[in-house]
């Protein structure tokens, strides 16, 4: 997996965000076994700790858990993925509405913008 | 928690100039912490003196509770600036003569890490370049199951994809036991995989801080952070 | 650990002198053969003299490289950036600089070894080795009569005294080297100043001590006559004396003063 850290924001924060968007691409699936924290930190290039501490917050927000003898999974909840799949997705579309609004469209136009687009995609 | 290392009052005088001007610093374990500062900043002279390759003039220092001497060294991983190897010998006769002096010494892991970076053993020291050298001397260092390692300026002088796989050891080579003390300049390059910074100005600490506490106070790199606080 | 320091230093130095032993040692071989052909005219016979010539070369290339190796070893493995390494091994400074000192004492013992040998390679007969086995034997029995007292005691004394001298000797030159890693500008220059000061300081207070000594025992400060049999016992006290302040002036500065480059 590509992972993309800027150094501006915090490294943790940034690995919770890529690691959901693994999960909601599909690179991640449910129930796949993740590699070890340190092989997990050194394929990502971060310090351990942090990527340690991105994964405690991913166990809290339960999309991946710990089995004590044999190690962290990606949740197995469709469930909770699905949640995760609608919340990024509606993350995409306000952003994506935001840019629209600010080069200028309004709620009509973005709409048949979309529309039209989509039409086209399909030939 | 045990920290790894102690500064109490740490004052190092050469000849007039105050190289470090009454230090306190505590280090605790399981951390990647950076070092970072100008030239003459005092890094070196701090390393050296975790090392006992200097004394102090006053205050104290030590390394898991005791002062730097024989049984610091054993669990102390140093890696100078300098290419300390003999010239004379071939990369195998080092290894051997590491593993003859540090118990904590892991041959194979030496050996893997040669291999990965094509470093041939047989070859005298002499006949490999600058950039090789320092490669040898820092898997030597980094072989070693030290609670302390010490790296000066560890990828200087290496082209990008050593300075990844460097890196990449750095991080594989972590145990909560452990801390890695890294003094840099190039600190883009290394700041993702710092836990804390420590920002040493003409000799005194300005900064110790965890990199996360930064980048949400400051919303900036550290990078970026260090050229505001260090701008000529 | 002093065992390890002394293995590694053993091999250090093997490789430096090892070729210039064997090139002796086969010089001298070569040069007897020649020697037995007696060969009195012509030009082979200048050739014998350049064969010769290399002979001596190699004795006094073994004697200078033993000396000049001693000092360069001790100066790049402990103060140039080799130090980095050496000081921060878990060695304590005792045992590194007890390393040298045991493997530098080993190769002067064996350079002088290998340069008898090749003497005796080259001129030993059964005929002269008869007399040069008269000459040794008379030595006891000469210094017994110049210093009175058992010629045993006499010669274990002497042989102390050589090798108190050599040990003090290298902690002087030890101590020199050290003593200029003090400043921090100028420091081979230093170090040389520091042995020529020392060595010269040495000989006077020497003097001044046996003179002393001798007028304190007997009232007479014409040692030559006077105390023989103390003569060298008090020669290998002093040198030791001095051997042992040199050696805690280096220690002292390795553990204290240490600044490396």
């Amino acid at each position: 997996m590509q992972w993309n850290i800027d150094s501006e924001r915090p490294v943790y924060i940034q690995l919770i965000e890529q690691i959901q968007a693994g999960i909601v691409s599909g690179y991640f699936n449910p129930g796949d076994k993740l590699p070890s924290v340190r092989e997990l930190a050194a394929e990502a290039g971060v310090n351990p700790n942090t990527m340690q501490r991105a994964l405690a917050e991913l166990e809290q927000t339960e999309l991946v858990y710990t089995n004590r003898t044999s190690g962290r999974f990606i949740t197995s909840d469709i469930g909770i993925i699905k949640k995760l799949k609608k919340q990024s997705a509606n993350n995409i579309i306000v952003e994506f509405i935001e840019k629209m609004k600010q080069i200028g469209y309004q709620e009509d136009d973005i709409l048949e913008c979309i529309t039209k687009i989509l039409e086209e995609m399909r030939k | 928690m045990n920290p790894i290392l102690e500064c109490k009052s740490l004052t190092k005088i050469y000849s007039g100039f105050t190289a470090l001007s009454d230090v306190n610093l505590t280090l605790e374990r399981g951390r990647i912490i950076g070092l970072l500062g100008p030239n003459g900043s005092g890094k070196t002279t701090l390393l050296k003196l975790i090392n006992g390759l200097l004394v102090p003039d006053s205050g104290s220092i030590q390394i898991e509770g005791k002062k730097p001497g024989v049984e610091t060294k054993r669990i102390v991983s140093y890696l100078p600036e300098k290419t300390y190897l003999a010239d004379w010998m071939k990369v195998s006769q080092v290894v051997e003569f590491f593993h003859d002096f540090y118990e904590n010494f892991n041959p194979k892991k030496a050996y893997d890490m040669l291999t990965d970076l094509k470093i041939d053993p047989e070859k005298h020291l002499n006949t490999l370049s600058k950039g090789t050298k320092e490669k040898v001397q820092l898997i030597l260092v980094m072989s070693r199951e030290a609670d302390l390692y010490c790296l000066d300026e560890p990828i200087g002088g290496v082209d990008p994809a050593s300075r990844d796989y460097i890196l990449n050891t750095i991080i594989n080579n972590y145990n909560e036991n452990a801390t890695v003390l890294i003094s840099t300049h190039l600190i883009a390059d290394i700041e993702k995989v710092l836990d804390e910074v420590i920002f040493l100005k003409d000799g005194s600490v300005t900064l110790h801080s965890s990199v996360d506490d930064i980048r949400v106070a400051e919303s900036k790199s550290i990078d970026s952070l260090f050229r505001e606080v260090f701008k000529c | 650990m002093l065992g390890k320091l002394m293995k590694h230093e053993l091999n250090a130095t093997l490789r430096l002198l090892a070729p210039l032993y064997i090139a002796l040692l086969f010089m001298s071989l070569i040069n007897r053969f020649i020697f037995q052909l007696n060969i009195q005219e012509g030009i082979l016979m200048f050739f014998t003299g350049i064969l010769m010539f290399v002979q001596i070369v190699l004795i006094f290339a073994i004697l200078i490289a033993t000396v000049l190796i001693m000092i360069i070893r001790f100066y790049k493995n402990l103060l140039s950036d080799e130090g980095y390494l050496m000081f921060t091994l878990p060695v304590n400074t005792h045992q590194l600089i007890i390393s040298k000192l045991v493997i530098t004492l080993f190769w002067l013992i064996i350079s002088i070894v290998i340069v008898l040998s090749s003497l005796s390679i080259t001129f030993l007969t059964a005929d002269n080795a008869g007399l040069i086995i008269n000459e040794i034997k008379n030595i006891p029995d000469r210094l017994s009569v110049t210093f009175g007292d058992n010629s045993l005691t006499l010669v274990i004394e002497l042989i102390l005294m050589i090798l108190v001298g050599a040990v003090s000797n290298i902690m002087i030159v030890y101590a020199s080297i050290a003593i200029g890693q003090l400043f921090s500008k100028h420091k081979i220059l230093a170090s040389i100043i520091s042995y020529v000061v020392i060595y010269n300081a040495l000989q006077i207070i020497l003097l001044i001590a046996i003179v002393i000594l001798s007028f304190i025992v007997t009232g007479n400060i014409n040692f030559t006559n006077v105390l023989p049999q103390m003569f060298f016992p008090i020669i290998i006290a002093i040198t030791l004396l001095t051997g042992l302040g040199f050696y805690m002036i280096t220690n002292g500065i390795f553990e204290k003063k240490l600044n490396l480059e």
